[in-house]
């Protein structure tokens, strides 16, 4: 069974209304941050979303982990919807869904040492008896390599970024979650130590069973550490296929733009130039069709009316694209240079 | 020779401890030269930019043998002179945040039309037409002349702030992190630009940057920074083809690539290194898997394997060995 | 027992550190002993004083009543011209001034910061609601607030400090309150939703220490303010006609009708209200700076 599944999660915010509005009776504008979604995320996998900044991966996170309420759709947890939760089910879907924050010196309680922050969770919902929570604190900190003894007293500003963002994993570990959220947990450290952190992820995901939906815009971290990949544009997901399908066969024009801009570390290789109209615009009240249309260099008038939603299933390689043609022209996206 | 920086070095005075966070830094500068400085956060990059451009705060201090751009010593002018002959007119800086670089509550063009005028003796109408040709250069539309700094995107910002920085003709541009923030399609377009700028301009830029991946495809030159120093520069073909120090065959092996999905990532073990003094020794020796006793007892000076091709390693005779042992992943973990 | 000394050591090294944050700059260290000496004198006032303070005294050498007496070594402040000695009087009064200053500068921080943590944390109609009492408050004029609310309930040092600190608390709620706001949006806030915190449990377990300088800062300020407006009270006739105050001790002065005469019957309440004050806005600044640090780089 699916352990999270997204069902057609719209999300909109309201802009406040001014004066001008009110005045000419405008309806309130929004932004659609994200729009007719649809996800499943299997036991034992680790989902990448990509996307540029704006496109809505973080709130369709924040959607997903319960933290953020959907303007409409569902967010169903092993079958159960969120909404329709008793307290005791609520209570263990906010133990079983846990997050890894991007920033390791923010999330972090500057004034909590090390072993409260890690504690903390499990206090806070009285999971276990305090001598148990101290055992699991220690064992959890020793399993993201960080030794118990050293670490436990010390405070946040006394650790480096790495350092930090293993604390950050040990806190959302500790609740023994199925599924964990990861919103591009590297952004912040060191191009020496990412490595370490994405592979402690990937390992500790593969021991503990847990799923994990990792968060980046940046597609060769992605086409490293996840099995699938959905890449979104303005509040839509585009895409969505097994990670070697979508970043070596991309459907969608979108897609393959962005795998074409991603600078490559060796000089030998000109990856192209990829092909797209103007710059990203803001999604307030936008067109109802597909958003890429406008910077999209094959758009017909039918992709201005529609949107195909995808249907999230595993091992489906989907393309929200409208152009029946697409593969073939897809090979024009990128200009040979 | 564009810029020749001798042994420079930076220190800091702070809470009663001295940081060194430059130390023992050279490197030379061509014309026409796109010259990416690679390092993590801590290496001494900032310091070095500010070193430069003389902007170091008063708990700092410079040293060096020689700074010399254009045959003038520009550690050694007066600080008035340098404001006025150096800064923005030969180089100039686009700093890392271009967000918070423009004054909010005025419009960009006129901002930079005023800073023309303060600077150089213009007409407003010539000063107005430079700003519009550099618009154009830097792929700003006309019409965003007369727009506020909120109005603009994070790309069109930096495209601001590489306008003004090339308002004066600068023969130098030091760029700190310029595409950091900026998705990866805006990302792709500036740095298009920055290419198209050089070749325009034929002005020689330095870039910094932890991403190696933007170096390659930008730099003709990397130069790879660590412990306050640069412990490998050369061409960017030969940094890739022939890493020669350890520390630059770790980055390359930390860093992910689309084109190679299955790649293995490899960290490189410890931390960076906090310089409290000068030491006679390697600043990288307690990370690299190939230290020798000889290099934790002297300090590695730059040496020549190739004819642009420096490293300063003691071991740099055996690299081609190193290289190849430091693709597997043993190497770095035991 | 070693659990207990434990928590002793752990006492005193969180005093130690206040003590360092207080004395972290010149002007703290002064206000830290300034405060520290009336302090002490407070809390042995009845051991310093020489005399009761409303008894006559007379004087040794003549034997007749010690009337506006300027100091002597009998008299070390001089005497009221009813007798009663000065130094004494102060002496007390320090004592009744201290206290005020305390307990309504606590309550009124208590007040303030619970009101300034509730009202930012939830925000919206709660956060309208008490951030609109606390401008009903501002509206009111300050003097005229107290001294309604003490003749309305009696002039007992009970409803002095309860009057004093029912309107020093609304700068530190505000204050406060927008502390919490910046810090609510920090991510460790989110983290600790995620990790199924209640709401009291984030307000009082992790946003509160982390306002904690700020508290200290308006803990010291609140007691500054209400030890000002207590005097200013006090000097108008409104404070406990059975205690003595230093604000207190200037009303009996101004009744007397000797204020041009006797200097030393007004000099010493008046430098020790600036004084105590003065050192207690000094060791908020060393918060201030501790708060926000940027504000020592420009210095």
């Amino acid at each position: 069974m699916d352990i999270l599944s997204l069902n057609n999660i719209s999300q909109e915010f309201f802009l406040p209304r001014k004066l001008t509005d009110i005045v000419t009776n405008r309806p309130a504008r929004s932004i659609r941050a994200v729009q007719s979604m649809n996800l499943a995320i299997h036991e034992n996998e680790i989902l990448g979303i990509a996307g540029e900044s704006g496109c809505g991966k973080s709130t369709t996170c924040m959607i997903a982990a319960g933290l953020l309420a959907p303007t409409d759709g569902d967010v169903l947890h092993r079958g159960q919807a969120l909404t329709a939760m008793d307290e005791q089910t609520k209570k263990t879907f906010r133990r079983s869904v846990q997050i890894i924050f991007q920033d390791p010196y923010e999330s972090l309680n500057p004034r909590f040492e090390i072993g409260d922050t890690v504690a903390e969770g499990p206090r806070a919902m009285n999971l276990w008896p305090e001598e148990v929570i101290q055992e699991k604190v220690r064992s959890i900190l020793a399993a993201v390599g960080l030794d118990p003894d050293r670490f436990i007293k010390r405070y946040p500003h006394e650790l480096s970024g790495g350092e930090r963002q293993r604390v950050g994993i040990a806190a959302a570990l500790v609740m023994e979650p199925d599924i964990v959220f990861a919103d591009e947990p590297l952004s912040m450290l060191d191009v020496s130590i990412r490595a370490d952190i994405l592979t402690l992820i990937k390992t500790l995901a593969a021991e503990r069973k847990f799923s994990c939906v990792y968060v980046s815009h940046d597609l060769s971290i992605l086409g490293n550490v996840a099995d699938r990949i959905m890449i979104m544009y303005l509040g839509q997901a585009v895409e969505i296929g097994s990670a070697h399908d979508v970043l070596t066969n991309p459907k969608h024009p979108y897609t393959k733009a962005l795998i074409s801009a991603v600078p490559i570390p060796d000089p030998t290789i000109d990856r192209g130039v990829p092909k797209i109209i103007g710059d990203l615009s803001m999604p307030v009240n936008a067109h109802k069709g597909c958003q890429f249309a406008p910077r999209c260099p094959y758009a017909q008038d039918t992709c201005w009316q529609e949107f195909k939603s995808l249907s999230g299933v595993t091992g489906l390689h989907e393309s929200a694209c409208l152009r029946e043609d697409a593969p073939d022209v897809l090979n024009e996206v990128v200009d040979a240079n | 020779m564009l810029l020749d920086v001798k042994n420079l070095g930076v220190r800091y005075r702070m809470d009663g401890q001295d940081i060194h966070a430059v130390n023992r830094l050279s490197f030379q500068l061509e014309e026409d030269e796109i010259f990416g400085v690679v390092g993590e956060s801590g290496c001494g990059k900032s310091s070095l930019i500010k070193a430069l451009l003389r902007l170091v705060a008063r708990n700092g201090s410079v040293t060096a043998d020689s700074v010399n751009f254009q045959g003038q010593e520009l550690l050694e002018m007066p600080m008035d002179q340098f404001r006025k002959d150096i800064l923005w007119q030969k180089i100039a800086l686009v700093p890392q945040s271009a967000m918070n670089s423009l004054n909010p509550v005025y419009k960009v063009g006129p901002q930079i039309v005023e800073a023309i005028i303060t600077h150089k003796k213009m007409s407003e109408r010539r000063a107005r037409e430079r700003v519009h040709d550099l618009f154009e250069s830097v792929g700003l539309q006309k019409e965003l002349f007369d727009s506020y700094p909120h109005q603009f995107s994070g790309g069109m910002r930096q495209r601001a702030m590489i306008a003004m920085a090339l308002a004066l003709d600068p023969k130098l541009i030091i760029m700190d992190e310029p595409t950091t923030g900026l998705d990866v399609l805006v990302q792709d377009k500036i740095l298009k630009t920055l290419r198209r700028i050089k070749e325009d301009t034929k002005c020689s830029m330095m870039i910094i940057s932890h991403d190696i991946a933007i170096m390659s495809e930008i730099a003709t030159k990397i130069g790879v920074m660590y412990g306050g120093g640069f412990v490998e520069i050369a061409p960017t073909h030969d940094l890739f083809k022939d890493p020669s120090h350890p520390y630059t065959m770790g980055l390359t092996n930390a860093f992910p690539s689309i084109r190679e999905l299955g790649k293995e990532l490899i960290s490189i073990p410890g931390s960076p290194p906090v310089m409290m003094r000068e030491e006679n020794k390697c600043w990288f020796e307690p990370r690299c898997p190939f230290a020798t006793d000889q290099c934790r007892q002297s300090f590695p000076e730059a040496t020549k394997t190739g004819d642009h091709h420096i490293v300063s390693c003691l071991r740099s005779a055996d690299r081609q060995k190193l290289a190849k042992k430091a693709k597997e992943k043993a190497t770095w973990t035991s | 027992m070693p659990e207990k000394s434990n928590r002793l050591i752990g006492i005193l090294k969180v005093l130690h550190r206040q003590y360092k944050i207080m004395t972290s700059n010149t002007y703290g260290l002064i206000g830290f002993w300034v405060v520290a000496f009336f302090f002490t004198v407070a809390l042995f006032a009845p051991v310093i004083a020489p005399y009761p303070i409303w008894e006559m005294q007379f004087d040794a050498e003549t034997g007749q009543l010690a009337m506006l007496q300027s100091p002597s070594l009998q008299f070390p402040l001089g005497t009221t011209h009813l007798g009663y000695d000065l130094f004494s009087q102060i002496v007390m009064a320090t004592r009744t001034t201290v206290m005020i200053g305390l307990i309504s500068g606590f309550i009124s921080i208590m007040i303030g910061a619970n009101i300034g943590l509730i009202a930012g944390y939830y925000g919206g109609i709660i956060d309208e609601f008490l951030m609109r009492c606390t401008d009903v408050l501002y509206g009111m004029p300050f003097l005229p607030f107290v001294i309604i609310l003490i003749s309305l309930f009696g002039r007992k040092i009970e409803f002095v400090i309860l009057a004093i600190a029912l309107i020093v608390w609304r700068t530190s709620a505000r204050v406060i309150r927008a502390q919490t706001i910046s810090i609510k949006q920090r991510q460790f806030v989110t983290a600790a939703r995620a990790r199924g915190c209640s709401n009291l449990r984030i307000i009082y377990r992790h946003i509160l220490p982390n306002v904690l300088p700020l508290l200290l800062l308006y803990t010291s300020f609140n007691i500054a303010w209400s030890i000002v407006t207590e005097a200013s009270a006090s000097f108008l006739g409104f404070g406990d006609g059975d205690t003595i105050s230093w604000g207190g001790m200037l009303y009996e002065l101004w009744l007397s009708g000797k204020t041009r005469v006797a200097w030393w019957w007004f000099l010493p309440p008046a430098v020790c209200i600036v004084a105590l004050v003065t050192s207690l806005v000094f060791i908020s600044r060393a918060y201030e700076e501790y708060a926000n640090p940027r504000l020592r780089e420009t210095r």
